[in-house]
């Protein structure tokens, strides 16, 4: 488990991480978001001991991360390996360096060679790889070892689709086997793709922090997607506000003022009700009034909606003050 | 020590492997080897030009006149056979060709004898050659020395008896240097000196430049970050100088090696080709001991430059900005050079001599001038060694707490105050 309690780091007269605390359990994927100059690179270089903290602490099962580097496999953000050398000889060097014998590293090396499908690419300089390539050396690096915590900084930055899904299919395999990944993006669509937790960082310390399946529903729940099958009963009920508008009048017990928005979008309409609790006796009457409905649910708000709405409080907030 | 060992054995490995290295090194050892050569090619090229005509052109001739053929000495000193053992060439004697002076200088002229000399007794003989065969000239000087002697000889015989002894004794007199080394004969050593001082600036400025150069590169390439995720800066930076330093080391070596073979196999042709160069490589003292001074030097020497160097590239972001920052230690270098020249040309006071010469950054050069200078004692040069690896260790943690803070600082320039915090916490 990875603690982090009051940590705080100064550049001169900026401060770059402000009283920041978070947990990381153990076994979890967590998203670490932000927007450019949030914190994020910094608190992930405090715990691989890459800057000192200023102030707090950065705990791994209650020992200073400082303590713990070669726990940690680490994709930085800034890409980095030497373009000159071969890439089996790099592997192996930073095998070493993480504590391996020589054979150990090799046999290590040629796996994660094999993982990221890279094989073909054993005995080339790294500069003659394209970037997406490159990309899963560095990133084969990072897994050597088999680390219990993995940190990946914008790992998919910059990558084609083909590259990318195969970079998300090894790291899913490394979610899959139980090892806690720390994924520090601000491409929510991937973030919420991989992660069970998140939290959102905002100069410098943390403005959520939770279970992403939680923090969604812990929003409210008015929002309706309806979709009817029934294009005779669509038409009976045209007209954007006449949908569930006129619904409502042959609905007892809905008051049509109720209804916020009713949306067309593609086959179906997004309807937003006042009170969440009006949505099932919507469905009811939906069902009496003789509409074919083939789809109902709720729409919950997306990763990118709430970062949005979080970071933009308190942007607004510092405007104001 | 296993984490230096294997930054040491990347590094060094990285550095020898690059073509850029290998290509300086070939072209290093190959011109050092021409240039050893250039005697063997001499002759070489020399014996298939002039070939059968060189021997014909080195015919000379002598006549002899009337009066110096009346001397028993004079005819039995002008054989054709020990004029040769003086002067090289295939002599003839006019005599038997019945040639008078005249027809000799003739013969000179339409290019028979490459030169020829007439003599009469007296210490006056006619030496002629084309004026633009300067090859002939070279046999005047030995001719000279061979007829004086000669000529002195048969001045003795023609002294009262009674004097003759006397004279002949003081006429050997010579003086005969006895040579008593005492182990530092600055003679020998003094062109060393020079060579050493040029030897050791080069180096540590050459490998100094490619320690910051490196750190910058690896700043630039961003692995710095990963490495010193599994890494201790301290281990980087001793790793990444030991394994610059020993591939500088080869390459040095791989050069001293070829001139060294080169020398050694021509030395005979050194000989023919340039005496006095010759008589300086063989005679000069450069013993066990002065090797083994100029490598603990010379390491040294170069690690605390090479430290300073690393510290120095870590502070900033751009290859073109490492020039900047590594001035005041180059300058540094070139003051320990200037100063190690002074000693040796004697301008030095002695005792600022030996005083700068326990300043670390010019003791690699003022020590070393002192000791071929004679003037370094066993125990000075112990001390010296001391010093500087004193310094190394000072210098080596100096540069571990700056490069710790410099290398993860991108895009900006350490400035004054963080380099004091990175030092003073």
């Amino acid at each position: 488990m990875i603690e982090i309690k009051g940590l705080t780091k100064n550049f001169g007269e900026k401060r770059a991480v402000d009283d920041l605390t978070l947990t990381v359990r153990e076994g979890v994927a967590y998203g670490f978001l932000g927007r450019n100059g949030a914190g994020k690179t910094t608190t992930i270089r405090i715990l691989m001991n890459v800057f000192r903290e200023d102030g707090g602490v950065a705990l791994i099962d209650g020992v200073p991360a400082y303590k713990e580097p070669k726990r940690i496999g680490y994709l930085p953000e800034e890409r980095g390996m030497y373009s000159k050398r071969g890439v089996l000889e790099q592997l192996v060097y930073f095998g070493k360096l993480k504590g391996m014998d020589r054979e150990t590293a090799a046999r290590e090396a040629h796996a994660k060679l094999a993982e990221m499908d890279a094989t073909e690419y054993t005995n080339n300089k790294l500069e003659t790889l394209s970037k997406g390539n490159q990309q899963k050396i560095q990133l084969a690096a990072a897994l050597l070892g088999d680390p219990d915590i993995i940190i990946l900084d914008e790992p998919f930055s910059g990558l084609d689709p083909i590259n990318a899904q195969v970079l998300k299919d090894a790291v899913r395999r490394q979610v899959d086997e139980g090892r806690t990944v720390i994924f520090s993006s601000h491409q929510m669509a991937q973030v919420e793709e991989f992660c069970d937790e998140i939290c959102i960082i905002d100069r410098g310390h943390s403005v959520l922090e939770g279970n992403l399946a939680q923090i969604k529903r812990s929003y409210p729940r008015n929002k309706i997607r309806v979709e009817v099958e029934d294009t005779a009963a669509a038409s009976v009920i045209a007209g954007a506000a006449s949908v569930i508008a006129g619904a409502a009048s042959v609905i007892a017990g809905i008051d049509p003022q109720s209804i916020v928005s009713v949306v067309p979008e593609g086959a179906g309409y997004t309807v937003t009700l006042d009170d969440p609790a009006h949505r099932n006796l919507l469905l009811h009457r939906l069902a009496d009034a003789g509409i074919q409905v083939s789809a109902f649910f709720v729409i919950e708000p997306t990763l990118e909606q709430i970062f949005v709405e979080r970071v933009g409080e308190k942007s607004e907030e510092k405007a104001i003050a | 020590m296993k984490y230096i060992w294997e930054v040491f054995k990347f590094e060094y490995k990285g550095f020898v492997g690059a073509k850029s290295f290998r290509i300086v090194t070939i072209i290093f050892v190959c011109a050092l080897l021409i240039l050893t050569f250039i005697p063997e090619v001499v002759h070489q090229v020399s014996s298939l030009t002039s070939g059968a005509d060189k021997a014909e052109k080195t015919k000379a001739a002598f006549v002899l006149g009337e009066t110096a053929l009346e001397n028993e000495l004079y005819t039995a000193a002008f054989a054709p056979d020990l004029l040769s053992a003086a002067v090289p060439a295939k002599w003839t004697d006019g005599r038997e060709d019945g040639l008078t002076e005249e027809q000799l200088k003739e013969k000179v002229g339409a290019g028979d004898y490459l030169f020829a000399f007439y003599y009469n007794g007296g210490s006056e003989f006619k030496f002629y050659a084309p004026g633009n065969k300067i090859t002939a000239y070279t046999s005047l000087a030995p001719l000279s020395v061979y007829i004086t002697e000669v000529a002195r000889q048969a001045a003795i015989l023609e002294l009262p008896e009674t004097v003759r002894t006397d004279v002949a004794r003081v006429a050997a007199i010579e003086a005969e240097p006895v040579i008593v080394d005492i182990g530092g004969n600055a003679e020998n050593n003094f062109w060393i000196g020079y060579v050493l001082m040029f030897f050791l600036f080069y180096v540590i400025m050459g490998y100094s430049n490619a320690v910051s150069g490196a750190v910058v590169t690896e700043k630039t390439s961003k692995a710095m970050e990963l490495l010193i995720t599994v890494a201790k800066p301290v281990h980087l930076m001793v790793g990444k100088v030991l394994g610059i330093g020993f591939a500088s080391l080869t390459q040095v070596g791989a050069m001293v090696a070829a001139a060294g073979i080169g020398i050694a196999v021509n030395l005979p042709r050194w000989k023919d080709l340039s005496p006095d160069l010759f008589d300086m490589l063989t005679g000069s003292n450069v013993s066990g001991a002065l090797i083994g001074i100029l490598l603990v030097y010379f390491f040294l020497g170069f690690f605390v430059y090479a430290f300073l160097a690393a510290a120095m590239g870590s502070m900033v972001s751009k290859p073109e900005e490492a020039a900047s920052v590594m001035t005041m230690p180059m300058l540094m270098l070139v003051a320990g050079m200037a100063l190690g020249f002074l000693t040796l040309s004697g301008v030095m006071n002695k005792t600022l001599a030996a005083a700068l010469s326990y300043v670390p950054f010019f003791t690699p050069f003022c020590m070393i001038s002192r000791y071929t200078l004679g003037d370094a004692g066993t125990g000075s040069i112990v001390l010296g060694a001391i010093v500087l690896a004193a310094a190394v260790c000072v210098v080596a943690w100096i540069a571990a707490k700056i490069f710790r803070m410099g290398v993860m600082l991108y895009g900006v320039k350490a400035t004054p105050k963080q380099i004091r915090r990175a030092l003073f916490g």
